[in-house]
């Protein structure tokens, strides 16, 4: 008997280094990637042109509504005037009205965690060099800004999923129109990486506001009028 | 002893199937460095290897090695440096080239505007009529041993987990070292790499100005054929494969483990899934199995790369989340307005934000995504700011 169990002992051992052998034999045969078709999914990648987009100017009370759905209430705002066009480039409508910082929610409008962002309309950053652009000042009790609402499809601002919302400081007051950036051609200078259509005051200041890809910073409108 | 054959079979399956219970569970992937910030290799070569490579990689090019005529930097390091070598920094690299309404045109010498140059009269400026201009920030390199080790299958299984109207694109590159035949593109923020010998081969010409075996013509200043003075191809001591080799061998961006281990984090990291961000800062990938034949026939993973866990929370696809850039490398048209996925590890070395570096607050960065992440986004903002701050720690650890 002592022997039969060694013997099995033996045997159990040795199947298990075979089973080992094996099994990294499997492991280590040669695998090779598998080269891909080009992707099948590229097609459906090419962003949908958005078709009949509905650039119609605001009905009354529009405008309103969506900037209470942007920003709730803590701007108000400004006279009627409110501008529609593609500000930044996608095709979809946006909407640029004046507006003016609510006083009852100072502290609410500078929240680090808000659901818009606050830029500087002067500031025109630029990151080849070392320093930082730099992060706006608070906005003070009615303070007049733009409030920009980005428009997402054909319904663009009117578009419930329209959310993303910018209040630009330093701009000149309304009311604001959208023109073609085919005006102006100057926009495109050194830090002009703009697109889509510009947003042009009507005060005395003479100046355009036009979205870089990041943020929106305002210029001389004779300036940027000029052909490079 | 009539029962003898049937332990043996048995024993024999239980041994073949060992090593696969172990498979089951990939290894992670190890740290590139510790908290002494000792940069270690992750197992490819040994430790003296790995510090002679790392020592090519920081490496300033003179004059006399062909550096230039146009270039950025004169070393990787210079770009890839935070917190550690081969991680991110602040450095920023400019494209341009001109949107016809159809299709994108490559600025005279091509969309990159290198910002230094041997000569001044080589010196390379954006030219009118090229009204698409943007900056790139550098990439994080370390780790990337285990992303060119992710099997190109992966990549497009991932896509099509994807939803529909957030689905990313996969797209093919040449690799230099196969013959241009093409893979599963990954590295640079158009995917236009999808190899780490391809990758150095790319970076050593175009922001170093170095000619190498792979790419031995110089860059010429905005067209025109300009000359440093020395024969090419330049990289005669082959630095491309040790830039490549010391890639390879970094492990992981580790985590902030401390700040993970927080309540906070773990509540941030439980709504990075529930909002929505992990469809496309994809969190866990296994690398291909140890001996898998990658970069169509130049590259076998080896031990230390194959099959291991790593969470690198992108999806190395490219996206159209609203930010462009609007510059077109080898992806073709369709990749005009989209860019890699950022991957977020190591996300806490860096406070330049997005491919430009052009925002600089995490909350920014996440309002700034639209276009296919829109829902996503919207439902960051209907979180309580507690929750935002959670979500922002979560991404803080990383």
């Amino acid at each position: 008997m002592k022997q039969a169990r060694s013997t099995t002992l033996a045997l159990a051992v040795m199947a298990l280094a075979a089973g080992l052998v094996l099994s990294r034999a499997f492991v280590r045969a040669p695998r090779v990637e598998r080269p891909r078709p080009p992707s099948p999914a590229a097609p459906e990648q090419l962003r949908p042109a958005v078709v009949d987009a509905d650039f119609s100017p605001p009905r009354a009370g529009e405008a309103v509504t969506v900037l209470y759905r942007a920003f709730g209430s803590v701007v108000e705002m400004e006279g009627e005037g409110a501008a529609v066009g593609d500000f930044n480039g996608d095709g979809s409508p946006d909407l640029a009205v004046g507006v003016r910082a609510s006083e009852a929610h100072a502290a609410e409008i500078n929240d680090p965690l808000a659901n818009w962002t606050v830029q500087d309309c002067e500031s025109s950053p630029n990151t080849l060099v070392a320093k930082k652009p730099p992060l706006p000042p608070p906005v003070r009790n009615r303070e007049p800004l733009l409030a920009i609402v980005h428009g997402v499809g054909r319904r663009g601002w009117r578009d419930p999923e329209a959310r993303q919302a910018y209040l630009v400081k330093g701009a000149q007051e309304g009311p604001w129109l959208g023109r073609s950036r085919d005006h102006y051609p100057g926009v495109d200078a050194p830090d002009g990486r703009a697109r889509g259509d510009v947003l042009t005051g009507s005060s005395s200041r003479g100046e355009i506001a036009y979205w870089t890809g990041a943020r929106y910073v305002c210029r001389s409108a004779v300036a940027a009028r000029s052909a490079r | 002893m009539r029962g003898l054959p049937y332990i043996a079979v048995g024993t024999l399956l239980a041994g073949s199937l060992l090593p696969e219970a172990f498979t089951d569970t990939p290894p992670e992937a190890p740290p590139a460095f510790d908290a002494a910030m000792n940069l270690t290799t992750n197992g490819l070569v040994g430790q003296t290897q790995f510090d002679l490579d790392r020592s090519a990689f920081e490496e300033e090019e003179p004059l006399a090695k062909g550096l230039g005529p146009v270039y950025n930097a004169a070393s990787c390091r210079n770009c890839h440096a935070n917190p550690i070598t081969g991680g991110i920094s602040q450095v920023t690299e400019l494209r341009a080239g001109h949107f016809d309404g159809f299709n994108f045109n490559d600025h005279p010498g091509g969309s990159l505007i290198n910002d230094r140059a041997i000569d001044p009269s080589f010196q390379e400026r954006v030219l009118g009529g090229n009204e698409v201009r943007t900056f790139r920030t550098s990439l994080n390199t370390l780790g990337d041993g285990f992303v060119e080790a992710i099997d190109s299958n992966t990549l497009v299984a991932i896509s099509n987990s994807q939803p529909a109207g957030m689905r990313g694109q996969f797209i093919q590159v040449p690799v230099f070292e196969a013959g241009n035949q093409v893979r599963g593109g990954r590295f640079g923020w158009k995917n236009q790499q999808a190899s780490l010998l391809s990758f150095s081969a790319d970076a050593y010409l175009n922001e170093q100005g170095i000619t190498n075996r792979f790419l031995p013509t110089d860059n010429t200043s905005n067209g025109r054929v300009v000359s440093d003075g020395v024969a090419d191809p330049e990289d005669v001591e082959n630095d491309i494969d040790k830039f490549a080799e010391f890639m390879r061998a970094t492990g992981v961006p580790p985590r902030d483990t401390t700040l993970a281990a927080t309540a906070d984090a773990q509540a941030g990291d439980a709504l990075f899934n529930s909002v929505g961000c992990a469809t496309c800062h994809v969190r866990n990938i296994v690398t291909s199995p140890v001996g898998t034949v990658i970069n169509r026939g130049a590259f076998t993973v080896p031990d230390a790369l194959g099959n291991k866990m790593i969470h690198p929370f992108g999806d190395f696809l490219l996206h159209d989340v609203g930010t462009g850039d609007g510059i077109v490398q080898n992806g073709g048209q369709s990749t005009r307005n989209k860019v890699r996925t950022a991957p977020l590890w190591g996300m806490r070395s860096r406070d330049r934000l997005m491919h430009d570096g052009d925002t600089l607050t995490r909350n920014e960065a996440i309002l700034r995504h639209a276009g296919e992440a829109t829902g996503v986004i919207n439902s960051y903002r209907n979180l309580s700011n507690t929750q935002k701050n959670q979500l922002i720690t979560f991404l803080n650890s990383l």
